[in-house]
C-alpha cells in the first residue's frame, strides 16, 4: 500500500477520455447499426414468406382449379392406352394370321374317291393368361396355338387305307410350313351309326392336325 | 472472479499505467516542467522529461479564465501519454494543515482533504473552483493526454518524497523542506506519514532577489556566482536561510517533544543552485547534515535512446512538482 497523499482537485464529471474512439458515441452507434441490421433482417424475412406465402396460395388455387381436367386427362391417358392395346393387339394378331387357303388347296390330291368331308374345324385358342390382380388391355401372350380338325366319312373296302393315305398327304412337305404334327386320334375312325345310306357301311373319321403357333411380334 | 478480471485487463492495459506530469504556473523561462513516467513490473521507469513550450500563465479571475477558455494544450509526441497529472503553482492554490477536515465545496472554491490519522489535524488543498475546471479542460477530449489529477504544487512535491525511495526504505522520523519559488514548505514524517506541515515565505527567487539586491548584480548572473567558488554569497542569504532553518529548528523540537524521537534525518528538495550555502549555513543553525535530495530517485531510465534536456542535471530540482504529480496519479493507478 502506498502512502501518497493524493489531493486531486479534479472532479468525476470533467475526467474526459484520451481515445479517439469514445464509449458514449461509439455505443450508441453499434447499438442503432445492429438493431437496425436486426430491422432489416426481419423485414426481409417477412417480405419473404409473404411472398412466398403468396406464391403457394396461388398455387393451390390453381392446383384446385386444374384438378377436374387433371383427372379427365387421366381418364383419357388410360383410355388411349387401354385403345392402343387394342390397336396394337390387331395388329399383332393382323401379323399372327396362317395363311390356310393355299395350303389347304392342294388337299384334294390327297383325297381318294370315297371320303368324303364332312366338316373342316380351326379350333378356338386357348383362352388368354389374364392374372386376377392385373387385367390387361392387350394380347396376353406372345404366341398361340392353331390347330384344326378335318372330319369325314369313308366306305368301301379299303376305307382305313384312304384315312391313312390322306394322313401321310398331310405329312407331307408340302404342308410342312403349316402342319407340324398331323394325327388320327384314337377312336377317331368309327362306324357312322346315325344312318345307312344307300346301304353301305360308312366309317366316321377324324384327322387332327397341329399348325405352328401364331407369333404376335 | 470479476475483480480478478478487472485486475487482469488493467494489468495489460499499458495505457493506464502511463502518466505525464506537468507543472503549470510556475511561469519558468525554460518553459513548463514535463515528465512522462510509466510503471513497469512496480518500477517507475522514466520515459521523457523535459520543458515544453506551453503558455501556461493561470487565470487569476473567473472573467480571464473564460476569456482564455480557447487557448487549449499540446504537447510534443514524447510526452503524449493517455493521462495528465497537473501540478498547480499559483498563489491561489493553497495546501493547509486544519484543524476540521474541510473536503466539501463551498463559495467557488474546491477542497479536498486527507487525514492522516486522528491524533493530527487533516491537511486540505484548496484551489478557486474557475482555476480548476479552466486547467481541467485545457486538454482536448480524444487527443493524448486528457487530465486526471489536478493537484497544488505542495501536495505533488510531498507526494515526490512520500513515493521515493527515503520512505519505502525505511520510516524513521524526518524533516522535510521542499523550497518552491517564492515560498518553503517545512514538513515532519513519522512511521512514513506527514504529521506537520507549515510554509515559510522564502523561496528561490527571495534567495537570488537578496543576492542580487546584497551584491548588486543582474538577477541574470546570479545562478553563475552561486556555483562559482570564487565568490562567497552567504553573508547575502544568511538571514534568509536563518531564519528558515530556525523554523526548522522549532518544527524539529516540537516533533520530538510530541513523538517522544530525535529527529536525525533531514532533507531537503528543490534547490537548483547553491547547495553548499544550504548545507552549511544548516550545519551552523540545527547543528546537523541536511541532504539534498534529487527528485528523480528511485526512477529508472532504461530508453538509451532518451533525450534529456543539456542542463537536465543542473534543472533537475525544477521537475520535483511535476514528478510528485506524475508519481502520486500512478500509484493511485496501481493501488486500483
Amino acid at each position: 500500500m502506498s502512502r501518497q497523499i493524493h489531493l486531486n482537485l479534479i472532479h468525476e464529471n470533467e475526467i474526459i477520455s484520451s481515445g479517439p474512439v469514445r464509449t458514449h458515441v461509439i455505443v450508441p452507434v453499434i447499438t442503432l447499426a445492429v438493431s437496425f441490421g436486426v430491422i432489416v433482417w426481419w423485414l426481409f424475412l417477412g417480405m419473404n414468406y409473404t411472398y412466398v406465402k403468396s406464391i403457394n396460395a396461388r398455387n393451390l388455387e390453381i392446383h384446385q382449379q386444374l384438378q377436374p381436367e387433371y383427372k379427365k386427362i387421366l381418364a383419357l391417358k388410360a383410355q388411349e392406352k387401354e385403345l392402343r392395346a387394342l390397336t396394337d393387339q390387331l395388329k399383332h394378331y393382323k401379323n399372327g394370321k396362317l395363311r390356310y387357303g393355299a395350303v389347304l388347296s392342294d388337299i384334294p390330291g390327297h383325297v381318294s374317291t370315297n371320303i368324303q368331308f364332312t366338316k373342316l374345324e380351326v379350333l378356338p385358342p386357348p383362352p388368354p393368361l389374364f392374372t386376377k390382380n392385373k387385367e390387361s388391355a392387350g394380347p396376353t401372350n406372345s404366341f398361340e396355338r392353331a390347330a384344326f380338325t378335318i372330319s369325314g366319312l369313308t366306305c368301301g373296302a379299303n376305307a382305313v387305307n384312304a384315312v391313312e393315305q390322306l394322313l401321310s398327304g398331310l405329312k407331307d412337305d408340302a404342308y410342312t410350313n403349316l402342319i407340324t404334327y398331323a394325327s388320327i386320334p384314337v377312336n377317331s375312325i368309327r362306324p357312322e351309326n346315325s344312318a345307312k345310306r344307300n346301304g353301305r357301311n360308312l366309317l366316321r373319321f377324324d384327322i387332327f392336325c397341329e399348325c405352328w403357333p401364331r407369333r404376335f411380334e | 472472479m470479476t475483480r480478478d478480471i478487472q485486475k487482469i485487463i488493467k494489468s495489460k492495459s499499458a495505457g493506464s499505467r502511463d502518466v505525464v506530469g506537468l507543472e503549470v504556473g510556475a511561469e519558468l523561462p525554460q518553459g513548463v516542467p514535463a515528465v512522462r513516467l510509466h510503471i513497469v513490473h512496480k518500477q517507475v521507469e522514466l520515459m521523457a522529461a523535459g520543458f515544453v513550450k506551453l503558455d501556461d500563465r493561470l487565470p487569476a479571475r473567473a472573467e480571464e479564465a473564460f476569456a482564455e477558455r480557447d487557448n487549449f494544450w499540446t504537447l510534443p509526441k514524447s510526452f503524449q501519454s493517455s493521462k495528465a497529472a497537473i501540478a498547480v503553482t499559483s498563489p491561489l492554490a493553497i495546501l493547509r494543515q486544519t484543524s476540521e477536515a474541510g473536503g466539501k465545496d463551498d463559495n467557488n472554491v474546491r477542497r479536498v482533504s486527507a487525514i492522516i490519522d486522528r491524533q493530527h489535524p487533516p491537511i486540505v488543498a484548496s484551489m478557486p473552483d474557475f482555476l480548476a475546471s479552466w486547467i481541467a479542460t485545457r486538454f482536448i477530449q480524444g487527443r493524448r493526454p486528457t487530465t486526471r489529477s489536478i493537484q497544488v504544487s505542495m501536495s505533488a512535491a510531498l507526494n515526490c518524497f512520500l513515493t521515493g525511495p527515503i520512505t519505502k526504505q525505511s520510516q524513521n522520523p524526518a524533516i522535510v523542506v521542499f523550497c518552491f519559488k517564492n515560498h518553503s514548505s517545512i514538513t515532519a514524517f513519522y512511521e512514513g506519514r506527514l504529521v506537520l506541515y507549515r510554509e515559510h515565505p522564502v523561496g528561490y527567487l527571495s534567495i537570488r532577489e537578496a543576492i542580487s539586491t546584497g551584491m548588486r548584480i543582474a538577477p541574470g548572473m546570479v545562478d553563475a556566482l552561486m556555483n562559482d567558488p570564487a565568490v562567497d554569497v552567504s553573508s547575502a542569504i544568511t538571514p534568509l536561510l536563518t531564519s528558515l532553518f530556525r523554523q526548522v529548528d522549532i518544527s524539529s523540537d516540537y516533533l520530538a517533544r510530541r513523538k517522544s524521537c530525535e529527529i536525525r534525518n533531514f532533507y531537503i528538495y528543490g534547490i537548483p543552485d547553491g547547495v553548499k550555502y544550504w548545507s552549511n549555513l544548516f550545519k551552523q543553525v540545527v547543528g546537523t547534515t541536511l541532504n539534498h535530495l534529487h527528485p528523480f530517485g528511485g526512477i529508472v531510465c532504461s530508453n538509451k535512446r532518451l533525450v534529456l534536456p543539456e542542463s537536465f542535471e543542473k534543472e533537475a530540482p525544477l521537475f520535483m512538482n511535476a514528478i510528485g504529480a506524475a508519481r502520486a496519479l500512478l500509484e493511485e493507478l496501481e493501488d486500483l
